[in-house]
């Protein structure tokens, strides 16, 4: 650019933001985003509270009382969105003292998948596989709820070592962006 | 006086008698001054930016071509003007949008211009305050006399919602400054 074309556009620019002239115009495009809600997940533990040596002990995906809960993951986000699951390995027994095992029943670890939080009614139609749920529908802007629930049995054998045992389940919940 | 002498006053009186002849009737003389005033430039925001549902921590990016009226979709701007004049087209780009006391980065700003209103085949440029020269090209499908030119620019951005980013509607504004160069 030539100086002289410097000092012309350097005019025309000061111009334009004075008053609208022929040689110059102006234009305003707005930018807006909606942001969805967070993506929360509260998890309430899989709890078989006391079984016995060779007694097996079932919790159904309904159960909610004390020392007999099912497991519940209770995912809260975007209205009508899609989440990616990742699950880690889903355990087959429970350790306990000195690396005993407490074994789950053939059946394992089963799931329901649903929108009530009490799962009344719920079956097992959830097999841990990762992939997309998607959110109920709602007002855009609010969370919606999604809750899948856990159940199984835990078989002791007659020589089960007393003690307390556990296993992890983990799942990783992440907005697909869509 | 000796005949060269002769000569020589001969030729001062020749001399003197053509400077003493009458001056001419007077001459007039004009010149066509002239100047077309070319056709003023204007602009119309055709579209806004954009970006739709965002989900906290994923970066939502606006491409020229999108065109999604829920979003994504481009934002596009119509310039008017004489045909087949460059013109210097400047933004200035928020850094953020806004939502109350909150914001969220936008940057990665993305551009394309065409003469018509389509982002087939058009030029990519990176929108920037110092500006990008275009031309207004004429429609042959423009009424007569057919001395208008015509650009359509497209823009894009990306949007970074933090993970903790507060729902809600971000806005922000793109001020695009179009002078004849």
């Amino acid at each position: 650019m030539k100086l002289v074309s410097r000092y012309t556009l350097g005019i025309a620019l000061v111009a334009s933001t004075l008053a609208a002239s022929a040689a110059s115009a102006q234009a305003t495009v707005n930018a807006s985003a909606t942001v969805a809600s967070a993506l929360q997940v509260f998890t309430r533990d899989l709890d078989f509270g006391t079984v016995f040596p060779g007694v097996n002990k079932a919790v159904d995906f309904a159960d909610a009382a004390a020392g007999k809960t099912s497991g519940r993951f209770n995912f809260a986000a975007e209205a009508g969105s899609t989440i990616s699951l990742t699950w880690g390995a889903i355990p087959s027994s429970l350790t306990g003292p000195g690396a005993a095992t407490l074994p789950f029943t053939a059946s394992g670890l089963e799931g329901c998948s649903s929108t009530s939080a009490t799962a009344v009614g719920c079956t097992v139609n959830y097999t841990f596989a990762s992939g997309n749920i998607t959110m109920p529908a709602g007002t855009a802007g609010t969370q919606t709820n999604r809750y899948i629930f856990v159940r199984g049995t835990v078989a002791p054998s007659a020589s089960q070592a007393a003690g307390a045992y556990s296993a992890t389940i983990t799942v990783t919940a992440a907005y697909t962006g869509s | 006086m000796r005949l060269r002498d002769v000569i020589t006053c001969g030729l001062i009186a020749a001399l003197l008698g053509g400077g003493v002849s009458p001056v001419s009737a007077q001459v007039v003389s004009s010149m066509t001054v002239g100047a077309v005033v070319g056709e003023a430039v204007a602009t119309t925001t055709l579209q806004n930016l954009l970006f739709g549902r965002t989900f906290p921590g994923t970066p939502r990016a606006v491409a020229p071509t999108d065109n999604n009226p829920a979003g994504p979709q481009a934002g596009l701007v119509y310039i008017k003007g004489q045909k087949n004049k460059d013109v210097l087209v400047s933004f200035s780009l928020p850094p953020s949008l806004t939502s109350g006391s909150n914001s969220m980065p936008v940057d990665t700003w993305t551009g394309c211009h065409n003469p018509t209103n389509t982002t087939t085949g058009c030029t990519s440029f990176t929108p920037s305050f110092s500006g990008t020269l275009m031309q207004l090209i004429g429609n042959p499908a423009d009424p007569p006399p057919r001395t208008s030119g015509h650009r359509y620019v497209f823009i894009g951005a990306t949007a970074r919602p933090a993970a903790s980013q507060a729902a809600g509607t971000y806005t922000g504004t793109v001020t695009v400054s179009v002078v004849y160069f």
